[in-house]
């Protein structure tokens, strides 16, 4: 405890923090697009990025891992805040100190952690194994598969696990990449939880939307300004259009598919009853792309066996038919279950208790804060993204036919023999 | 990922901001910029984005997918068309969209544009090798209104493969010729 105090002190000073007086102290106002206030007290203590920006100074060459005394100073306190339990293998220390490095260094990082501080929020972050996931080689790199990090709300304070697969991943891959997924973790559900309980909507901020999309945006930027690529589909879905992105998520996986807008939280009942009714276009819709997709294969057949074309130049379509077909087959099992998550929490909200206490949370300016954060976060992440250099576009493998030259051909091909083509 | 006092369930298992706050709905709104045809058959929704102020009317069947979106007013996602086209919703991942060539909508020639864009990948917290899944869409914008809104057409696709019957597109572009100014924007 004397140890945190004296390191709390230390970072206080560099963020400019100053005692009793937030009452008095005008606050800075922020800027259009800060991600808070700014000047947020907590027990006494007014902290921001404000203050912070103001202590930093050309100490980064005398720094042990090349930070200023901004950064620095969030970094110690962040430190201070978290308990970091690496467990046994020897080069996790190093790891998991390089990503709390890593994230400091970023602009969203730095606003997240002074409001870490700012709300005394606590962690805990260990590595630890995730079931189905696993480190496999892909394009020469050894990465982290499916699961990069999970958090357990239901302690206090929250336990962060990130996946020890990265132990063993490429190490220019790792970083960026467990800066955003802890930062995602950190910054999003396990801030966001405690958040939730000092505004007393403990119970509905578990079921609402926006803590996903929140952590996932924090995930992102923090993620893109540390160096990682723009290619995350989820993060272009949600920046394209957030409402089709719930909707999606809300009957492909069983979690989302209890999760609420504020406004749903008022009813959500017949939400629930009308998600249910989407479960089944979801699944018509899948299928429908499924055998859409399966359509080009007898047309594939037909270049190589009547064309003689090599079948290897068609792997590419073909593999990609596969693996679509293996997904098909596993969301299948996934929409009865998200049809029994449905069922289950209908039937739990059917207690006008439960029911009453959902609607009454709504109500709380958590969640008009919350959703003004929403909107600037995805014009942060707009910004960011447009200014950044696109992702260079994967070429096909050479001699490797693509969808359009495939659909050219067919085209091409039933106008010079219809005879191939009967209807 | 989460893991909640509620994990049983799992087993088994938009005022304030991001939703309509106004007392009309989004095709209403439109409908005093736009007159337009429906495609027949096809199943229609309607939501908003941007706090209500982004509005979104679509229709889908199967994998296809038709809208029209309003963008530019107050506290839009997009200011301007020129906003639009640099942004998520015409990039491929931050490279300009393609111009496949022009057409004829509610009297006025457009650029119609075409792009592949990536699609939700299931599960935010996974990460699955390769470059994500892509669809493709095509689109064009409409001049701004003179309050400064103004209007994409859409047609996309949830796959990256092309629409084999071409059904889809043929209803793409007898929607696109059915768009009129509404007479009383």
């Amino acid at each position: 405890v004397r140890i945190r105090s004296l390191v709390l002190a230390v970072a206080a000073a560099a963020l400019g923090v100053s005692r009793p007086v937030a009452q008095t102290t005008p606050s800075v106002p922020a800027s259009p697009d800060a991600l808070f206030d700014g000047a947020q007290a907590h027990d006494g203590v007014v902290v921001g990025p404000r203050g912070a920006a103001a202590a930093a100074d050309g100490a980064a060459a005398a720094d042990p891992d090349g930070l200023d005394s901004k950064q620095r100073a969030l970094l110690d306190g962040l430190l201070a805040h978290v308990d970091v339990n690496p467990g046994p293998d020897p080069r996790a220390p190093a790891l998991l100190h390089d990503t709390f490095v890593r994230i400091v260094r970023t602009r969203t990082g730095q606003e997240m952690a002074a409001r870490f501080l700012a709300e005394n929020a606590r962690a805990v972050v260990e590595f630890g194994v995730h079931l189905s996931s696993a480190v496999a080689i892909v394009n020469g790199k050894a990465v982290v598969l499916y699961s990069g990090a999970d958090t357990d709300l239901t302690r206090r304070p929250p336990v962060v696990m990130m996946n020890q697969g990265y132990l063993d991943a490429d190490p220019a891959w790792r970083g960026p990449t467990m800066a955003g997924i802890l930062g995602h973790e950190l910054f999003g559900h396990a801030l966001e939880c405690q958040r939730a309980d000092g505004a007393g909507v403990t119970e509905s901020e578990k079921h609402y939307r926006g803590d996903e999309a929140n952590a996932g945006m924090l995930g992102w930027l923090i993620g893109l300004e540390a160096g990682a690529p723009a290619d995350d589909g989820n993060m272009w879905s949600y920046l394209r259009d957030p409402e089709a992105y719930y909707r999606d998520l809300q009957t492909m996986m069983g979690y989302y598919s209890v999760t609420f807008s504020v406004a749903d939280m008022k009813d959500p009942l017949g939400v629930l009853k009308e998600r249910r009714a989407r479960v089944g276009q979801a699944r018509a819709r899948l299928h429908a792309s499924r055998d859409d997709e399966d359509t080009w294969r007898p047309i594939v057949a037909h270049f190589v066996d009547v064309h003689r074309m090599e079948s290897r130049n068609f792997s590419g379509i073909l593999e990609h038919i596969d693996r679509f077909d293996a997904y098909t087959d596993t969301q299948d099992k996934e929409f009865g279950h998200i049809e029994e998550s449905i069922d289950s929490y209908s039937r739990r909200l059917s207690d006008p208790k439960e029911l009453a206490e959902l609607s009454r949370e709504s109500d709380s300016p958590y969640y008009v804060g919350t959703e003004q954060r929403l909107q600037v976060l995805r014009g942060r992440l707009k910004a960011l993204t447009a200014t950044r250099k696109p992702e260079p576009s994967a070429p096909p493998p050479p001699g490797q036919i693509t969808w359009d030259r495939l659909s050219e051909m067919y085209e091409k091909d039933k106008k010079e023999h219809p005879e191939h083509w009967p209807k | 990922m989460k893991i909640l006092l509620f994990a049983a369930q799992l087993l088994f298992a938009a005022p304030p901001a991001a939703e309509v706050h106004v007392s009309t709905t989004p095709s209403k709104i439109a409908a005093a910029l736009l007159d337009w045809t429906a495609p027949s058959g096809w199943t229609e929704s309607e939501y908003s984005n941007a706090g209500g102020a982004d509005l979104v009317i679509a229709y889908e069947r199967g994998i296809d997918r038709i809208e029209i979106k309003i963008f530019g007013a107050p506290k839009s996602f997009y200011r301007a068309p020129e906003d639009f086209l640099a942004g998520p919703g015409a990039t491929t991942m931050g490279r300009a969209p393609e111009k496949s060539g022009s057409a004829r909508v509610a009297g006025r020639a457009v650029t119609v544009y075409r792009r592949q864009y990536p699609m939700a990948g299931g599960d935010p917290h996974a990460f699955s090798p390769g470059p994500p899944r892509m669809g493709r869409e095509t689109f064009c914008v409409l001049p701004p209104f003179p309050d400064g809104r103004f209007a994409v057409l859409s047609y996309a696709r949830e796959s990256p493969a092309p629409d084999i019957t071409g059904g889809a597109d043929k209803a793409w572009k007898a929607f696109l010729s059915g768009v009129r100014r509404a007479r009383k924007p």
